[in-house]
C-alpha cells in the first residue's frame, strides 16, 4: 500500500487499462488487472451456480486450469441499454480477469482499447449527467481519443464484488 | 460487566497483532531514526491496544499502553530523543504487554505482574522462529526414538538393545535445550540420560512403573518445545510442582530404587492451530523425480517445432502435386501428347508416394510423441499426488504410546502389532483417520481384550493382541484393526436389535451375521452393559461410520464369538481424486460421488405412480419418491414429457430418492478444486473439477441434496425470500479496534437492530456505497481513512448526506468534539459511554427503536 503511493507521487501517471462495456468506456488501474483472453469458444469454460438469483453472478469459468468467479459488470454498474442495439463486433470480445489480494473475477468486455499511462492531473470531474449507479463506481473521467472514459474505483469494485452472495441481493 | 470470552479472545489477538506492530516498528526506528516521520501507526497500534483494555478493564495493559504510547509522542515531537536505550526501554514494555496475548489470565493481572518479573530474565524470548521450529523438529525426533525405545524395553525387558540409542537421543535433547536455554529440559535430558546409563550397565532395572515416569518425563520436554512461543513462563508456573516430582523420582530410580505409582497427571497437550496456507513437509527424492518429469516435459516441447517443419514440407509437396495434376488437366485438355501426359503422370505419382512416405513418418513421430507425453504428463500427475503422501507410521505415532497407558490402567496385557507402517497414504485422510482409528482401538482395548484371568481361564496367550494393519489393495487403501479378545456376542446383539425396536423378532432371526453387525453402525446403539469412561461399545461408532462415507469409503465389521473382531475400513487413496457419475441437467455437467449413487437406471413415464400429487416409482416393492433435479436446484421450468427418464436413486442410510436428470454421461475420475469462499456455502454442492475438454463441472453434496429433497417432499419453498416484511434498522459499525467493534455489535444486536461492519474508514465508506444503512457508528483514529474524513465524504454524498452518524471516540477533548461535528456527526459520544446506557441510548434517540 505504502510503496505503492509512494511510486504514484513520483510519476503522477497511472497506468490503466481501457475497455468498453456496451457503449461505456471504463477503466481500471492496470496493477488489477490480471488476464485477458479471448471470448472465443469460452462458453465450454463457462457453469452457471444452482440456486443463484443474483444476477451479477453469472457462474464459474475455468481460466486456465484455475475455477474463478464470472461476473457481469454491466449488471453491476447498471449499464442497462437492452433497447439500444450492441453493435459489437464479435471479434473483439474479451474476457477481463481482475485480482487484488488474491480476490479473482472474470468478467466479460466488449472490447479492449489498451493499457497506457495517464496523468492524474489530466483526470476531470464527472458531469452530473453520469448515472447514479456508475457514478458511485466511478472515481474521475477523462478524455481518452475522443472518448468519455470512467475512471472505475477499483477499492469499491473489489469490495461490492467480495460481497457477493447467492441469493438476496440488493442494489 | 460481564464479559464473553470471546472478548478476551478478541483483545489477545489484538494485542498479538499490534505489538507485532509495534516491535516491528521499534527496530526499524533503532535502525533508522527518520522512522519517527512514520510513528503514527505505531501511536496508533499502543492506543488501540489501550482501548480494548480500557473495556475489558486490564489495569497493567491500560498502564504499559498508555506507558508506550506516551513515549511514542514524546519521540515523535523530538520530547524524548532516539537513543538505543530509550527505544529498548520502549522495546521491553511492548515485551511485557505481549504476555498479554499469551495468558489465560483471569480478570486481574498480579500474576502476570508478578511472574514477569520472575521468569522473563531466565528464559529470554527467543525471537527467532526458523530456530523454534528447527529445535521442534529435532526434538520430536528424539522424543520418537524415546517412546519407541521404553515401550519395547517394558514389553521386552531383556532386550536392552535400545538403551544404546536412547542414551544418544536423551543426549542430544540436553545439547538442544541448553542452546535454547531451556533449564529445566536440561535438567530432565540429564537424568534421563544418566538413567539408561544405569541400565545398561544393569544397575538398575526399568520396570513398568518406572517407564510410567519416563514417559510422563517425556511429555514434559514435549510440552516445553510446544509451548516455546506460546507462554512457556505461565506453563512452566503451572506445571512446576509436576515436573519436581519427576525430577525427584528419577532421582529415586537412580539409586535403584523403584518408584512407587506417583500421581503425575496428564499433560494437556496443545491442539493444533488450523493454518490455511500449512506447509507440507515432502521428500527430497519426490521433489526431484517432479524436477526431473517437468525437465523432460519442456525438451519433449522443443520437438513440436521440427515437426511443425517437416509438415510445411508436406504442404509444399502436396502443392506441387497439385501443380502437375492442374497441368496434366491444361494438357488433356488442348490435345493429347500421350508422352507428355505419361510423364507428368510419373511425377504426380513420384510426388504422391514422397508425400505419403512423409505422411506416415510424421504419424510414427506424433505417435511416438504421444506415447512419451502421455508417460511423462501421468508421470507428473501421480508423482503431484505422491507429493500428498505420508508414510502411515506419520498418523498412528502415538497409538503404541496409548494402548500400552490404557492397558496399564485396565490392568490388561496388551501388544499392538503394526504392520505396513511405510504404506502411503494422502495425508488429508491420515489426519481424519486418527480419531476413528483411536475410537476402535479403544473400544478394542477396553471391550474387546479380555482380562488376564479370562483369557487365562479361556486357554488363550494371557497378553493380548491388537493388529494395525495398512495395504494398498485395488487402488484402495485397506486399513484392518483386528483383536483377538472376546468377540461380539450375536445373541446379545440380537437381543438388542428386539430391544430397540430396530427389527422386527422375526426379521431379526433371519438376518445374517454381517447384516446384524451393521447396527452397530446406529447412533447412540451400543452393546456394552456398562459404559465406561474409556469407551461404550457403539457410542460413537457411527462417527467412525460418517468419517468413512465421508471420504466415500466403507467400513464393515468380522467377529468370531470368543476370538476376535475385526474392523475392515476401505478408503480412496488420495482425496484429491475422485470417481464421479456425470449427468446433464439443463444444458450443464454436474458430478455425483459414485460413493454415495445407490442406483441409476433409466423408466418411462408410464411406471410414474401419483400419490397425493407426488411422483412415485417402484423400487423392490418400496415407493422411490421422484423428484426432477431442476426444481431442486432452483432452474426455470420447462415441460418434463420425455418418456425416457434417466434416474439416480441416492440414500441417506434408510430412505430412497430417485432424481430425474436430463441425460446420463458417464463414469469419470475427476480432481477436486474448491470453489471461491466468497460464495459461502452453495446449497447442494460439494466442490467444483475441470473435465478433460477444459469445462468444469460442479459435484453434488449428496447430504445436502438428501436435505433439500426433504425440504422440497414437506412442501417447504426453498426460497424463502424476506418472510418477514418488517424492516430491522441496519445500523454500520465502522471501527479498527476488534474488542471495541465486537462490543458495539453486541450492544447494539442485544437491542435488536441489525449490525453490519466495516475495519475502518476506507472499508466503511466502500460499504454506505454499496448498501442502504439507517445509522453509521464510526471511531476517529483508524488506518487508510479517518473517521472525519469518512464522515466528511458521506456529507459531500448527494445520496448519502442524510445519512446520521455517530462519533464513538477516546479523544474526549473539545477540540476533537468540535471538529467531529463539524465534519456533519450528528452525535459525538467517548467509549466511556459504552460502559453505560449512554451509547445505546443516543442511538434510540437518533433512529428510534430497531422496527
Amino acid at each position: 500500500m505504502e510503496e505503492k503511493n509512494i511510486e504514484e507521487e513520483l510519476s503522477e501517471t497511472v497506468s490503466i487499462v481501457i475497455f468498453r462495456i456496451q457503449k461505456e468506456w471504463l477503466a481500471l488501474p492496470s496493477i488489477v488487472l490480471e488476464k485477458i483472453i479471448d471470448a472465443k469458444n469460452c462458453t465450454k469454460l463457462l457453469h452457471t451456480i444452482p440456486h443463484s438469483k443474483n444476477p451479477v453472478l453469472k457462474g464459474i469459468i475455468n481460466i486456465c486450469g484455475e475455477i474463478r468467479l464470472y461476473v457481469s459488470l454491466e449488471k453491476l454498474l447498471v449499464l442497462d441499454y437492452s433497447n439500444e442495439e450492441n453493435k459489437t463486433n464479435h471479434i473483439y470480445k474479451r474476457i477481463m480477469i481482475i485480482n487484488k489480494n488474491n480476490n479473482y473475477f472474470a468478467f466479460p468486455v466488449d472490447e479492449i482499447h489498451g493499457i497506457y499511462r495517464v496523468d492524474i492531473n489530466s483526470l476531470q470531474n464527472m458531469p452530473d449527467s453520469v448515472v447514479k449507479s456508475k457514478k458511485s463506481f466511478t472515481k474521475t473521467m477523462f478524455k481518452w481519443d475522443e472518448k468519455l472514459v470512467s475512471f472505475l474505483d477499483e477499492e469499491l469494485l473489489f469490495y461490492s464484488l467480495s460481497k457477493i452472495k447467492i441469493k438476496n441481493y440488493e442494489f | 460487566m460481564n464479559f464473553e470470552p470471546s472478548l478476551l479472545d478478541l483483545f489477545k489477538s489484538e494485542v498479538e497483532t499490534y505489538t507485532a506492530i509495534l516491535k516491528e516498528g521499534l527496530i526499524s526506528l533503532r535502525n533508522n531514526p527518520a522512522f519517527v516521520n512514520k510513528s503514527e501507526t505505531l501511536i496508533k497500534a499502543a492506543h488501540s491496544i489501550k482501548g480494548g483494555a480500557q473495556i475489558l478493564e486490564i489495569e497493567e495493559a491500560i498502564q504499559l499502553s498508555q506507558t508506550i504510547e506516551e513515549s511514542l509522542i514524546a519521540f515523535q515531537r523530538g520530547k524524548l530523543s532516539l537513543t538505543p536505550e530509550n527505544i529498548d526501554k520502549v522495546s521491553k514494555d511492548v515485551d511485557m504487554l505481549k504476555v498479554f496475548s499469551d495468558l489465560s489470565f483471569e480478570k486481574s493481572g498480579e500474576s502476570i505482574s508478578k511472574h514477569k518479573v520472575d521468569i522473563i530474565p531466565a528464559y529470554p524470548k527467543i525471537q527467532d522462529k526458523s530456530m523454534i521450529d528447527l529445535f521442534r523438529t529435532e526434538i520430536e525426533t528424539h522424543l520418537e526414538v524415546l517412546t519407541y525405545g521404553l515401550l519395547s524395553l517394558e514389553s521386552n525387558p531383556n532386550d536392552t538393545s535400545q538403551i544404546e540409542s536412547m542414551m544418544r537421543a536423551a543426549h542430544s535433547i540436553k545439547g538442544g535445550s541448553k542452546v535454547m536455554n531451556l533449564e529445566i529440559s536440561v535438567q530432565l535430558a540429564h537424568i534421563m540420560e544418566d538413567c539408561f546409563v544405569a541400565a545398561q550397565k544393569k544397575d538398575i532395572s526399568l520396570g513398568p512403573e518406572n517407564i510410567d515416569i519416563l514417559l510422563k518425563s517425556v511429555d514434559i520436554i514435549k510440552s516445553i518445545s510446544e509451548f516455546l512461543d506460546k507462554g512457556l513462563e505461565q506453563w512452566l508456573i503451572e506445571n512446576k510442582e509436576q515436573i519436581q516430582t519427576l525430577l525427584d523420582s528419577i532421582s529415586l530410580i537412580l539409586e535403584g530404587k523403584t518408584v512407587s505409582k506417583v500421581n503425575v497427571s496428564n499433560v494437556p497437550s496443545q491442539q493444533k492451530s488450523e493454518d490455511k496456507d500449512k506447509m507440507v513437509r515432502v521428500t527430497a527424492t519426490k521433489i526431484e523425480k517432479l524436477m526431473g518429469l517437468t525437465g523432460e516435459i519442456v525438451v519433449n516441447d522443443r520437438w513440436f517445432s521440427p515437426f511443425l517443419g517437416s509438415l510445411i514440407m508436406l504442404k509444399k509437396i502436396q502443392n506441387e502435386l497439385l501443380n502437375i495434376l492442374e497441368k496434366l488437366g491444361e494438357v488433356t485438355k488442348k490435345e493429347v501428347d500421350l508422352k507428355q501426359i505419361h510423364e507428368l503422370l510419373i511425377n504426380a505419382k513420384e510426388k504422391n508416394k514422397e508425400s505419403i512416405l512423409s505422411l506416415n513418418s510424421r504419424l510414427n513421430d506424433l505417435d511416438m510423441f504421444i506415447n512419451s507425453s502421455f508417460f511423462l504428463s501421468d508421470g507428473i500427475y501421480h508423482e503431484v499426488i505422491g507429493i500428498r503422501m505420508r508414510p502411515f507410521s506419520d498418523g498412528i505415532k502415538n497409538f503404541p504410546r496409548m494402548v500400552r497407558d490404557l492397558s496399564r490402567t485396565l490392568n490388561k496385557k496388551i501388544q499392538l502389532e503394526i504392520i505396513g507402517k511405510s504404506t502411503e497414504v494422502d495425508r488429508d485422510i491420515l489426519e481424519k483417520l486418527d480419531a476413528p482409528l483411536t475410537h476402535i482401538l479403544r473400544n478394542a482395548i477396553d471391550h474387546g481384550i479380555e482380562p488376564m484371568e479370562e483369557r487365562y481361564s479361556k486357554g488363550k496367550p494371557e497378553t493380548g493382541k491388537i493388529f494395525l494393519e495398512a495395504v494398498h489393495r485395488a487402488g484402495m487403501l485397506i486399513i484392518r484393526v483386528t483383536d483377538d479378545g472376546r468377540g461380539i456376542n450375536f445373541d446379545n446383539l440380537r437381543e438388542k436389535v428386539i430391544q430397540k425396536n430396530l427389527a422386527s423378532p422375526d426379521i431379526v432371526e433371519k438376518l445374517t451375521d454381517a447384516e446384524l453387525l451393521e447396527f452397530l453402525f446406529l447412533p447412540g446403539f451400543s452393546t456394552a452393559s456398562k459404559v465406561t469412561e474409556i469407551s461404550g461399545r457403539g457410542v460413537g461408532l457411527d462417527v467412525v461410520y460418517n468419517m468413512v462415507k465421508e471420504v466415500g469409503g466403507f467400513i464393515s465389521i468380522t467377529s468370531i464369538f470368543g476370538q476376535g473382531t475385526s474392523f475392515h475400513l476401505k478408503l480412496p487413496l488420495t482425496l484429491s481424486v475422485i470417481k464421479t457419475f456425470l449427468v446433464e441437467i439443463n444444458k450443464e455437467i454436474y458430478g455425483f460421488p459414485l460413493s454415495r449413487i445407490e442406483k441409476v437406471f433409466v423408466i418411462s413415464k408410464n411406471e410414474f405412480k401419483i400419490i397425493e400429487n407426488r411422483q412415485y416409482f417402484n423400487l423392490d416393492n418400496s415407493n422411490i419418491p421422484l423428484i426432477y433435479m431442476d426444481d431442486i436446484l432452483e432452474f426455470e421450468q420447462y415441460e418434463h414429457d420425455q418418456d425416457e427418464n434417466p434416474v439416480v436413486i441416492v440414500s441417506d442410510g434408510s430412505n430412497f430418492y430417485g432424481l430425474i436428470v436430463d441425460r446420463f454421461i458417464g463414469e469419470c475420475e475427476l480432481v477436486i478444486r474448491p470453489l471461491d469462499p466468497i460464495l459461502g456455502k452453495i446449497p447442494d454442492i460439494n466442490a467444483a473439477a475441470i473435465m478433460l475438454d477444459g469445462s468444469p463441472v460442479l459435484i453434488f453434496d449428496v447430504e445436502d441434496l438428501i436435505h433439500s429433497i426433504e425440504n422440497i417432499l414437506k412442501g417447504k419453498k426453498l426460497s424463502k425470500i424476506n418472510t418477514s416484511k418488517e424492516k430491522i434498522k441496519k445500523i454500520l459499525v465502522v471501527e479498527d479496534s476488534a474488542t471495541i467493534r465486537e462490543m458495539e455489535k453486541k450492544l447494539l444486536e442485544k437491542k435488536g437492530y441489525e449490525v453490519d461492519v466495516a475495519f475502518d474508514g476506507m472499508d466503511g465508506w466502500n460499504a454506505v456505497r454499496t448498501e442502504n444503512f439507517d445509522l453509521v457508528i464510526s471511531d476517529i483514529d483508524m488506518p487508510r481513512m479517518d473517521g472525519i474524513k469518512f464522515i466528511t465524504h458521506i456529507k459531500n454524498d448527494d445520496n448519502l448526506k442524510s445519512l446520521p452518524v455517530i462519533i464513538v471516540s477516546y479523544k474526549d477533548t473539545e477540540d476533537y468534539r468540535q471538529q467531529g461535528l463539524e465534519a456533519g456527526a450528528n452525535c459525538y459520544l467517548t467509549k466511556n459511554s459504552l460502559q453505560d446506557e449512554t451509547f445505546i441510548n443516543s442511538v434510540v434517540n437518533l433512529i428510534g427503536e430497531p422496527l
